[in-house]
C-alpha cells in the first residue's frame, strides 16, 4: 500500500507540494517560537548562573511588581544605607557595590528589558556586577569618572549602524557628555548586553540622582555566610527586598511565565493549523477517489487496508512537510534578519519534538478521513450510470 | 457434484423512496467448477444485483449464498473481503482499472494485497500479462491503453490469486463488436485451458453464445435455461429459449 499510497500523492503533485509547503510554515513557525523561548531560557539561566554567592538589595516601591527585572529602575535607596550594607560581616567589600540604573532606551515591549542602560557602579568594584564575565576588549575596570564599559548591545548601539560598533578608546555621547569606551565584554546575557557602565558619582550627577543608588550587591566571602548577610540586611531594614540567586530566578522565571504561556498558545494554534491543513486535503482525496477506494474493496481490500493506505499519505505530507522546515528557515534566514536565534539554536530535543509532533500530526489527521475512506461501499463507489 | 457458488431461494429487495424494488426473487442457483455460465437479460432484470450478491459484495435480503460449503451469511465484512480477494475474481464493464497504477502495478494489487512475496508476485504479472497478450504493455498506464487492452488487464488482474471463479459484470458492454469479440474468446480460452469458473452477466446474446450454460433473467427471476452444446446450434438454441420465454 506504500507504493499506491505515494503514487497517489504523485498523482496530484501539485496539491501535495502545496500541502507540504503548508506544513513545513506551520512547523517553522513552532520552531521558530520553541526556540526563540528555549533561546531566552537559556540566556535566564546563564544570568542565574551568574548570580551566585551575592545578595540583591532593593527598595521597591509600593506599586512595584514583583517580577520586574533585576536591578529595578523603580528602586531607589539612600546612599547612606548603602554604606552600612557594605559593611555587613561576611561581605566581600572588593566585589561589592552600589549601583545605580537608569534605562535609556525604551523597551522594545511591555516586561522587555531596554535595549540599553546605564549601570553606575563604584570604580574597583565592577566584578560585583559583572560577575565571573570576561572582557572581549579593552579593560574590565572603568579608568575614571569619564569611563564607560559596554555590552556587546549597547556598544552597536552607539556604533555607525549596519551592525558597526564603537571600538575600545572611541568616545560615545550619553545625556550629552562624551565617555571613553574602555572595555567591551564578551558576549553575555540580556542584562549585561545593554549595559553601559560608568562610575557611580559620574551617573548620580548625570541622572541627578544625587544621594541616592537603585540596588546594592553583596559578595559574600564565603557561600555559609549569604544567608547570614541576607538575614541581617532584612533585620537593619525591613523595608529592603534582599533576594540571594534563588529568589531572583524565581521572580525571572515569573516574569517570562506571561511569554511562556503565549509561545505555548501560538505553538499550539500553530499545530492545530497543521492538523487541520492536513486532515482537509485528505478529506478531498478520499472524496476525489471513492471509486478507486471502491476498487480496492471490491476486489478484497479490508477495511483496515484502506485506513492504512491514508494514513500512509497522511504521514507522508506532514513528515515530508517537517523536514522541509529546516531548510526552509535557512532559506528565510537569508532575507529576512533574525537576531535572536539562528539555525544553530534548533537543538536535538526540539527535532525530536517537532517529530513526534509531526508523526501525531499526520496520524491524528488522518483518522477522520481514513474512516469515512473504510466505509466507502464497494457497490456504491462502483455504480455507473 | 461439488459446486463452486449456489443460492438457496435468495432474494434482494430494495428500498427507494418508500417503494420496495425486488430486484433479485427467490433464485435457486448453482455453478459448478469449470462451468461457463451467462446470466443474459434486459436493463434492470436483476442479473447485476445477483451478480454482486454471488460475489459477496452485496447481503440478500432473504436466503443465502453459497461458496463451496460456507454460507455467506456466517461471514462477517472482513472475512468476506478476503473471500473476494483470494477466491474470487471480478471483471467490471467500465474496467475500474487504478489510474495511478501502470498495467503490471494493476495487476500486482491484488497479489500485494494477498501477501504474496515478490518474486512470485513478479513471475505471476509476467505469466498473467503474456497470457492476456499485454507482455510489452506492462508499463503503461490505463491512459495509454485501449478499451480492449484495459480489459484484458482487468482480467488478469481478475485471476492473479488464482481464484476459484471469476465474475464479469458486462465485460463487453464498453467495447465494440470486435474487441469484445477478443475478450470473450480469451475468457473461453480460459475455461478451455485452465478449467476456469466463470459467471458473466450480460445483455448481449451473443455474448452470451460463448458460455456453456445460459440462464435467462426477468424481473428477478430466472425465466428460463439452457445449454449450449455447440458453436452451429448456439444462435438457434438461444432463439428458441428466448422464445419459449416469451
Amino acid at each position: 500500500m506504500v507504493q499506491l499510497a505515494i503514487r497517489n500523492l504523485w498523482q496530484r503533485r501539485m496539491r501535495s507540494l502545496l500541502t507540504i509547503l503548508g506544513v513545513a510554515v506551520g512547523v517553522q513557525l513552532y520552531l521558530a517560537m520553541t526556540t526563540v523561548m528555549a533561546s531566552a531560557e537559556s540566556d535566564l539561566q546563564d544570568q542565574v548562573n551568574a548570580l551566585a554567592g551575592r545578595v540583591f538589595i532593593q527598595r521597591l516601591m509600593a506599586d512595584s511588581s514583583l517580577v520586574e527585572e533585576f536591578p529595578s529602575p523603580s528602586s531607589s535607596i539612600n546612599s547612606q544605607v548603602a554604606e552600612t550594607l557594605l559593611d555587613i560581616q561576611g561581605v566581600d567589600e572588593a566585589k561589592s557595590s552600589a549601583i545605580l540604573y537608569v534605562p535609556l532606551s525604551k523597551p522594545p515591549a511591555p516586561g522587555a528589558p531596554p535595549p540599553t542602560r546605564a549601570l553606575g557602579i563604584q570604580p574597583g568594584h565592577e566584578v560585583a556586577f559583572l560577575g565571573p564575565l570576561q572582557i572581549e576588549k579593552g579593560q574590565a575596570s572603568l579608568q575614571d569618572s569619564q569611563s564607560v564599559i559596554l555590552g556587546q548591545g549597547a556598544a552597536e548601539y552607539y556604533g555607525q549602524g549596519d551592525g558597526q560598533r564603537v571600538e575600545v578608546g572611541e568616545t560615545i555621547e550619553v545625556l550629552g557628555q562624551a565617555f571613553t569606551v574602555r572595555g567591551i565584554l564578551e558576549p553575555a546575557s540580556v542584562v549585561h548586553e545593554g549595559m553601559v557602565m560608568l562610575d557611580l558619582a559620574t551617573a548620580q550627577a548625570l541622572f541627578d540622582r544625587p544621594g541616592s543608588v537603585s540596588a546594592v550587591i553583596l559578595t559574600a566571602e564565603r557561600l555559609d555566610d549569604l544567608s547570614g548577610i541576607k538575614q541581617e540586611v532584612e533585620r537593619r531594614y525591613p523595608e529592603l527586598t534582599a533576594a540571594t540567586q534563588d529568589e531572583v530566578e524565581e521572580n525571572v522565571r515569573a516574569m517570562y511565565a506571561s511569554a511562556y504561556e503565549l509561545v505555548d498558545m501560538v505553538n499550539a494554534v500553530a499545530a492545530l493549523v497543521v492538523f487541520l491543513f492536513v486532515m482537509i486535503v485528505m478529506i478531498i482525496a478520499v472524496m476525489e477517489r471513492r471509486r478507486d477506494i471502491g476498487v480496492l474493496r471490491a476486489i478484497g481490500a479490508g477495511r483496515w487496508t484502506i485506513v492504512r493506505m491514508i494514513a500512509i499519505e497522511s504521514l507522508f505530507l506532514s513528515v515530508t512537510g517537517t523536514l522541509l522546515a529546516g531548510p526552509l528557515w535557512a532559506v528565510i534566514r537569508i532575507f529576512v534578519e533574525i537576531g535572536i536565534v539562528s539555525a544553530a539554536d534548533v537543538i536535538l530535543s526540539h527535532w525530536l519534538n517537532i517529530g513526534l509532533l509531526a508523526i501525531f500530526t499526520g496520524l491524528g489527521a488522518s483518522l477522520l478521513p481514513a474512516w469515512r475512506a473504510a466505509q466507502v461501499d464497494p457497490l456504491e463507489a462502483l455504480r455507473y450510470e | 457434484m461439488e459446486t463452486i457458488v449456489s443460492t438457496k431461494d435468495v432474494w434482494k429487495i430494495f428500498q427507494m423512496n418508500g417503494v420496495s424494488v425486488e430486484a433479485v426473487r427467490g433464485i435457486d442457483l448453482a455453478v459448478e467448477p469449470g462451468e461457463f455460465v451467462a446470466i443474459v437479460g434486459p436493463s434492470g432484470s436483476g442479473k447485476s444485483s445477483l451478480l454482486h450478491l454471488l460475489g459477496a459484495m452485496d447481503h440478500p435480503t432473504k436466503g443465502d449464498v453459497f461458496f463451496g460449503e460456507q454460507a455467506l451469511s456466517e461471514l462477517n465484512d472482513g472475512q468476506r473481503a478476503d473471500l473476494r480477494l483470494r477466491h474470487l475474481g471480478f471483471v467490471f464493464q467500465t474496467f475500474n482499472l487504478l489510474p495511478t497504477l501502470s498495467a503490471a502495478g494493476n495487476v500486482d494489487v491484488a497479489m500485494r494485497l494477498a501477501g504474496a512475496g515478490r518474486a512470485d508476485r513478479k513471475a505471476r504479472v509476467t505469466e498473467l500479462l503474456e497470457r492476456v497478450g499485454l507482455g510489452e504493455r506492462a508499463n503503461h498506464l490505463p491512459r495509454q491503453l485501449s478499451g480492449g487492452e484495459r480489459q484484458r488487464i482487468a482480467i488478469a488482474r481478475a485471476l492473479a490469486n488464482k481464484p476459484a471463479l471469476l465474475l464479469a459484470d458486462e465485460p463487453t458492454g464498453n467495447l465494440d463488436t470486435k474487441t469484445g469479440a477478443g475478450v470473450l474468446e480469451l475468457v473461453r480460452g480460459l475455461c478451455d485451458e485452465d478449467g476456469q469458473t466463470v459467471i458473466m452477466v450480460t445483455h448481449d446474446f451473443r455474448a452470451a453464445s460463448y458460455a456453456d450454460r445460459v440462464l435467462l433473467m426477468r424481473d428477478g427471476a430466472i425465466r428460463g435455461e439452457t445449454r449450449l452444446e455447440g458453436e452451429q446450434d448456439t444462435r438457434e438454441t438461444l432463439s428458441r429459449l428466448l422464445t419459449a420465454e416469451l
